[in-house]
């Protein structure tokens, strides 16, 4: 293939390749390092044009649901667009739940998905699926590709639709006729923009000194924290930091938000939401002033809408305008990159020199202590029996030992509540989860991507003994690639997060959540050719998870944990911020209801 | 305690009923391949009814069509509807006519129907209703007439209601077409 370097520039227009050395070119001047795919039919020239270079490194995944996460996992960790590329038909279908997961997250992917020759599309030619139709409701957006010649400037359009505004999944479909058809390559800068599509990303002025105006009043004010800031990139959380500091504030984040904030911070009050923390959900009950960053008031994080935060004034930044007063209305809506505008609050803040109220300050800091008085996640401990709590909080243990950056993925479920709690992030960048569509399976695959683009980081996959099975195949692709993931399952044999509703809300009648005929963990990992480890009893968890943390290969630990085990504290569905149940409450919780 | 209790569910309870409007909205979009079906989309993907559609390039140098829907539901969902399509890719701009200020709509409706087989009388009662409507008859060298009826779309159903008596062979309708009486364009790229 060609080698057009940015020298070539001026000469955009001369036929020198074809379709498929175009997309490969096109992704080099995107500056991409690694595509996780799957071969077949419709892309067999882009995976020749592959094959004939070096710059890029193909990640062979075992399904094309592993490569899209793995991409996710990528990219999460990265702060760079991930890139799938998958077949027509099956591939694209089997891609759809991690474009999906993507989209939710507000993740940057593009996937390039090969199609059936131009003539045959409309006639159920083999392999063929609508993949515009199918993924247009589960991507930013779509293409399919009718040109050769427009292949290059589509996939430049994709990146920068991908990676802009509210990041997202793009979704590039291309038939294998224009793959093998000559074409004339554009440049990035040549590219023409689509002209509808203008994100906003500074903030207007006269909202930012409306919001300093009333975060100068505050009294009882909290930061309610998301993915946006990380989104934002790493100087957005450094920003957070230092406002903050400014103000004195205390804050709180959403799942996906973790690390935007140091959970070491004395101002840190813990996750918020569904099984965020007492004092967390209490000071968003409570506040009279709430500033949202980055977050979206999700139905996991407010609970009851008309008990939400009922006495607030509350200013909203979001980078997407459709997200603002979408379920809660806000007082200050506030549209840009939340690192521009934390930015101009303080400088807003400064040049207007607030002097916050430190009397009242301190009296919401002093009741906020009796709220954390509560010792909200706290849990009985067994002398031999592992609780999954106590798990994790070895694994902290460990993990803030070793010299390297942990990077945390998780599976769906009660692990993935639990590893949120009890995982502290000081870093953006650190936690991949599945939170909007949570999807179960995605932890293995996301901590695939996370090594591929952190080759001395410590990444660990905190799963659950169901989850790991939906996507289990890729410990072949670790073991290929020589990623030494951890996959540090608290197994109680139950979809933990199933049983905890069924025993709470549907009256302890277990339907088909309890999983029979698990595989031997050990032996499987084995079986992989990575190394397996168990520990049954308290005694053997510190030695195996050492042992675990030192391993050279894919590790699978299989922690056998307490299976009657909930995950607390707890609001349920219906429910307001200041009605959440603790671990001793639980007892109490009326199950005679239903 | 009966099972859509909502204290059993993994989410909140369903909000209650408030009164419901049509709004007509006008989008300028791209017109690209799927920018029609990505707007459609969007209605369906998330519940949403589409009452009247019409679509076609306004602006062929720019590449620009315009889309008038007809969309009913609550303030509140209105206002997501607008602001969400206002994020696809392709949408230039959106304008909710019904709250903007006072609009025309227009929608052009279309009855065929064979007099040759009516009783003279009706023949003659038909040619009435067409001239009560403001209808035309159009000239086909087939026996059957057609009539065209431009109108709002309520005058459109009266008439297309009025005929049918009469065994119309086949009606057709535009979907509405609309415009503010703004001096001000719905939105520059």
């Amino acid at each position: 293939m060609t080698a057009q370097t940015a020298t070539t520039a001026a000469k955009p227009s001369i036929a020198s390749m074809n379709g498929a050395e175009a997309v490969i070119q096109a992704l080099t001047d995107q500056g991409v390092e690694y595509i996780f795919g799957y071969p077949g039919g419709a892309v067999l020239p882009i995976y020749d044009a592959i094959f004939q270079q070096k710059k890029i490194k193909h990640i062979l995944c075992r399904h094309e649901q592993g490569a899209a996460h793995a991409a996710e996992g990528y990219a999460r960790s990265t702060g760079k667009v991930g890139v799938v590329l998958v077949t027509s038909g099956p591939g694209a279908t089997n891609a759809v739940t991690g474009l999906t997961d993507a989209l939710l997250d507000s993740i940057p992917l593009v996937c390039i998905t090969g199609q059936v020759p131009t003539f045959l599309i409309g006639t159920d030619a083999f392999q063929e699926a609508d993949t515009t139709g199918i993924t247009r409701s589960c991507t930013k957006h779509n293409v399919l590709i009718k040109d050769a010649n427009k292949i290059a400037e589509t996939i430049h359009e994709a990146f920068h639709v991908a990676r802009t505004g509210r990041p997202g999944p793009v979704v590039v479909d291309i038939p294998k006729d224009l793959q093998f058809a000559d074409c004339t390559y554009t440049q990035a800068k040549d590219a023409p923009r689509v002209q509808s599509y203008k994100p906003k990303r500074i903030p207007d002025q006269s909202a930012i000194d409306q919001a300093i105006d009333l975060i100068a009043t505050a009294k009882r004010p909290v930061f309610y924290t998301g993915g946006g800031i990380i989104n934002a990139g790493p100087e957005a959380s450094e920003l957070l930091r230092e406002f903050a500091a400014m103000t004195g504030f205390p804050v709180t984040s959403t799942l996906m938000g973790l690390g935007a904030f140091p959970a070491s911070n004395d101002q840190w009050l813990g996750m918020l939401g569904m099984h965020g923390t007492f004092e967390a959900n209490w000071a968003m009950h409570d506040c009279d002033v709430m500033i949202n960053i980055g977050a979206r008031f999700d139905d996991r994080v407010t609970g009851r809408l008309e008990a939400f935060s009922p006495n607030s004034k509350k200013i909203h930044i979001d980078i997407d305008p459709s997200s603002i007063n979408k379920n809660v209305r806000v007082d200050i809506p506030i549209i840009a990159d939340a690192g521009e505008a934390i930015k101009a609050l303080i400088n807003a803040y400064k040049a207007k020199n607030i002097q916050q109220d430190k009397a009242a300050l301190s009296a919401w800091w002093e009741q906020i202590n009796t709220w954390r008085a509560k010792n909200c996640l706290a849990y009985k401990k067994h002398d031999t029996i592992i609780k999954p709590q106590y798990a994790l909080e070895r694994l902290r243990h460990y993990c803030e030992k070793d010299p390297r950056e942990t990077f945390i993925t998780t599976e769906v479920g009660q692990h993935q509540m639990w590893a949120a709690q009890f995982m502290p992030f000081d870093s953006p960048n650190r936690w991949m989860t599945s939170g909007g569509l949570g999807t179960m399976g995605y932890g293995l695959p996301a901590a695939i991507g996370t090594q591929m683009g952190n080759p001395k980081g410590l990444v660990i996959d905190v799963a659950g003994e169901a989850s790991i099975l939906m996507n289990i195949q890729e410990m072949s692709t670790a073991i290929q690639y020589r990623l030494p993931v951890k996959i540090f399952i608290l197994n109680n044999q139950w979809m933990g997060m199933v049983r905890q509703w069924q025993e709470l809300l549907h009256g302890e009648r277990y339907s088909e959540s309890y999983t029979d005929s698990l595989p031997d963990f050990v032996k499987l990992a084995e079986a992989y050719g990575g190394i397996g480890l168990r520990a049954e009893n308290v005694q053997q968890l510190d030695s195996v998870i050492e042992e675990m943390i030192h391993t050279d290969r894919v590790t699978i630990v299989d922690v056998c944990v307490d299976q009657k085990e909930n995950c607390f504290p707890m609001i349920p569905s219906g429910k307001a911020h200041n009605e959440m149940i603790l671990s001793p409450d639980a007892a109490a919780f009326d199950k005679t209801l239903v | 305690m009966t099972p859509s209790d909502p204290s059993q569910s993994v989410y909140a309870p369903a909000p209650k009923e408030s009164s419901q409007r049509p709004h007509t909205l006008s989008l300028l979009v791209e017109n690209r391949p799927g920018a029609l079906a990505k707007v459609v989309g969007f209605f369906t993907a998330r519940g949403y009814n589409i009452d009247s559609l019409s679509v076609a390039e306004t602006d062929h140098n720019a590449h620009l069509s315009r889309i008038t829907v007809v969309t009913q539901s609550t303030e509140a969902v209105i206002e997501l509807i607008k602001v969400q399509l206002s994020t696809l890719i392709y949408v230039h701009s959106i304008r909710d006519l019904t709250t903007y200020g006072p609009f025309i709509a227009r929608e052009v409706g279309l009855v065929k129907i064979n007099l040759d087989t009516l009783p003279s009388s009706q023949k003659d009662e038909v040619k009435q209703i067409a001239v009560a409507h403001g209808a035309v008859a159009l000239v086909t060298p087939q026996e059957s007439t057609i009539y065209q009826i431009v109108a709002t779309a309520g005058e459109v159903s009266d008439f297309i209601d009025a005929m049918r008596p009469f065994n119309p062979i086949d009606v057709s309708r535009s979907g509405i077409a609309a415009i503010s009486n703004s001096d001000k364009p719905i939105g520059k790229i």
